[in-house]
């Protein structure tokens, strides 16, 4: 069904090449190898008496962070992310499948639009939309009350709050990668499967799954690297009353004015981070492989 | 987040409530466009760096009349702001307005100029209690601007309908039938400060076992606490979403303009206390300028203008007479001296601020 044309450049193209990646060189440096450079340099030293960054050659930064109980808000941020992940991946998988499957190709423009309109306005504006709903004399509440429910449940400030901030927040990341790949699903092997005897729900783990696989991780990798680091949501829906990785490292930059254990707790969650994209690139990229002929 | 970034030396920018969209906008603009300060000018110049909507309008023209000289007004959104100015070598202020725990960092920096009382004769109308801060003991570089408190903000009408007695310390904040209806302070000092002060210890403590209390007796509390937020405090007290709350005076205050239930208190065993200063840089380029400025801010029609203006409390005794009866009859913006005594300053912790790091990591992560 497929085959593999050869993608060789042409030698004029090729002779340009380096100039082409000047500018992208020029920002990668600028704006990542020398900021990550500091950070570890930053977290080798420690503070003195006056809150500035005294440089060293030490691990203590890092010890302290193993070894105090900083540990468990990095315990607590994973689960987060873990959970958020999980429920968009959840979702978005119900929602994609509708709109690949379900929608007519000429309608499926408006509810991209519809799906992407929230990303518009301030991601703030909406959290502290969500907070007018949900605190204790809020439109929620308010609306229980009127409908006869005398103590209704206060959900704002509590662990399901944030994360309900924080699906509602990431979800089209999510649905966009997993709609590209379902979009792409040719669905006559669906039929086959059928024809073949298959369940709709043997169907789809053996047809629908492996075949977006890649969107999957795709979408699992844009929620939770960025959910990982969060600390504005979790801060705002759960009341600062837990501590997040992002919170210590904010913490550490504007409170404490501890530069080198923040740039330590900073380059930790790089290290995760890297981790995560390390996984995208191995799983989650097309490569020649795995492309059999049909 | 600007409003979330407090510190743990004292203050944080949401008591200047004033700060409008369009100051900020014009801080940032003027934090971007010129790093190095002002540019160099004529003599009989005074640069002033200072918090937006901090000084009266109208007593800078009667200055320039009165000296010849004009004044130049740059605004500061925080303290590490105005430490980050003066690090990236800013040298053309004449006038600066630190917090507390600042003027003690730009002191111990050797950024401020030791001020030559010879030539503050309006010093003496300072109020006596404002001469000994623990950050300046003497007021050799500093001279004390604004003051304010931090206590308990609550409704009236909740503990009315629970057929309590109005609170008067900081036990309060302990009461089971106020759950999910109380905000603290989210900040190390303030927050910890008060359960350690309840338990009658220093505001500035930094025994591990007074502290340790403190954290066991908040983790025991935390159940009851919706939020912990230093900027929002206002917008739940004026909304009734929060019942009781661990509030900056001025924020208190400003909820009231809105919402006539709510009252501040500053409690029996104490409150914590605030004070800006007016300094001068070592660097300043017109030093005899910043000291008639200095001098002017301490005249007593002068400093009762600014009172009235921007709500926020003078040191300057002789003040008194001109402000206006309605601030004047406020307790909770110009506290009695009996109580004005129990309240503490606080001080820069050196390295025990690690441990209150901690503390307040394992309150959070408990």
């Amino acid at each position: 069904m497929q085959t593999e044309v050869p993608m060789e450049l042409s030698p004029a193209p090729r002779r340009l090449a380096p100039i082409i990646l000047v500018p992208a060189g020029l920002w990668l440096a600028v704006f990542m190898v020398i900021p990550i450079a500091i950070l570890l340099v930053f977290s080798l030293g420690h503070r003195d008496q006056l809150g500035r960054i005294v440089l060293g050659m030490s691990f203590a930064n890092y010890l302290r962070f193993f070894c105090g109980p900083y540990l468990s808000s990095l315990a607590r941020s994973l689960a987060l992310a873990g959970g958020t992940t999980a429920v968009c991946l959840v979702l978005g998988f119900l929602c994609a499948m509708w709109l690949a499957f379900n929608v007519p190709r000429r309608r499926r423009q408006i509810y991209m639009t519809l799906l992407v309109a929230p990303l518009w306005t301030s991601f703030l504006l909406r959290i502290y939309a969500w907070i007018s709903i949900l605190r204790p004399t809020g439109l929620l509440s308010t609306a229980l009350a009127h409908l006869g429910v005398c103590h209704p449940p206060v959900i704002l400030y509590t662990p399901w709050a944030v994360l309900l901030g924080m699906v509602y927040n990431y979800l089209p990341y999510m649905v966009l990668p997993l709609y590209a790949a379902l979009d792409k699903l040719d669905l006559r092997l669906l039929e086959a499967a059928a024809d073949l005897g298959a369940s709709p729900w043997q169907a789809f783990i053996k047809v629908t799954l492996p075949l977006s696989f890649r969107g999957i991780v795709a979408g699992v990798i844009m929620v939770f690297v960025p959910s990982l680091g969060d600390y504005v949501t979790p801060d705002l829906m759960g009341g600062a009353k837990t501590m997040f990785i992002g919170n210590l490292i904010q913490n550490q930059f504007l409170t404490v004015r501890d530069w080198a254990f923040g740039s330590a707790v900073s380059t930790i969650l790089i290290v995760i981070v890297a981790g995560a994209i390390w996984l995208y690139l191995k799983y989650g990229e097309p490569t020649t492989t795995e492309v059999k002929p049909a | 987040m600007s409003g979330r970034a407090g510190d743990l030396g004292g203050r944080r920018l949401s008591r200047r409530r004033f700060l409008s969209g369009a100051a900020s906008l014009g801080a940032a603009l003027t934090l971007a466009s010129c790093a190095g300060g002002p540019a160099p000018e004529a003599a009989g110049q005074l640069n002033i760096y200072s918090w937006p909507d901090y000084i009266d309008p109208r007593i800078i023209p009667e200055f320039e009349r009165r000296y010849g000289i004009k004044v130049v007004y740059d605004t500061v959104s925080s303290n590490e702001g105005l430490l980050a100015k003066f690090q990236a070598g800013a040298s053309n202020y004449d006038i600066v307005v630190p917090s507390g725990y600042m003027v003690r960092q730009l002191t111990k920096m050797g950024l401020l100029l030791p001020l030559d009382r010879e030539r503050l004769p309006n010093f003496r109308h300072i109020c006596e209690r404002f001469r000994s801060a623990p950050f300046d003991p003497d007021c050799r570089y500093s001279v004390p601007y604004t003051f304010g408190t931090t206590g308990i903000a609550y409704s009236r009408s909740a503990f009315r309908r629970l057929g309590a007695a109005e609170p008067d310390d900081w036990d309060v904040f302990w009461d089971k039938r106020l759950s999910g209806r109380i905000t603290l302070l989210d900040d190390p000092r303030e927050t910890l400060g008060m359960a350690v002060k309840r338990r009658g210890h220093s505001y500035n403590t930094v025994d591990p076992g007074a502290l340790g209390q403190a954290l066991a007796d908040l983790i025991e509390q935390k159940p009851l606490t919706m939020c912990y937020t230093s900027d929002q405090v206002i917008v739940y007290l004026a909304s009734g979403d929060s019942l009781l709350s661990l509030s900056f005076s001025g924020d208190a205050h400003q909820a009231t303009r809105t919402n006539a239930d709510v009252n501040y208190i500053i409690p029996s065993s104490g409150a914590s206390m605030w004070v800006d200063n007016l300094c001068v840089p070592a660097s300043a380029p017109h030093k005899d300028s910043a000291y008639r400025w200095l001098n002017y801010m301490l005249e007593p029609e002068v400093a009762a203008a600014n009172a009235n203006y921007t709500w926020y409390a003078t040191p300057v005794a002789a003040a008194a007479r001109f402000l206006s009866a309605e601030l004047l009859s406020n307790k909770s913006l110009y506290p009695p001296p009996a109580v004005l005594d129990r309240c503490e300053e606080m001080a820069d912790l050196g390295s025990a601020i690690f441990l209150y790091d901690r503390l307040w990591t394992e309150l959070k992560c408990a």
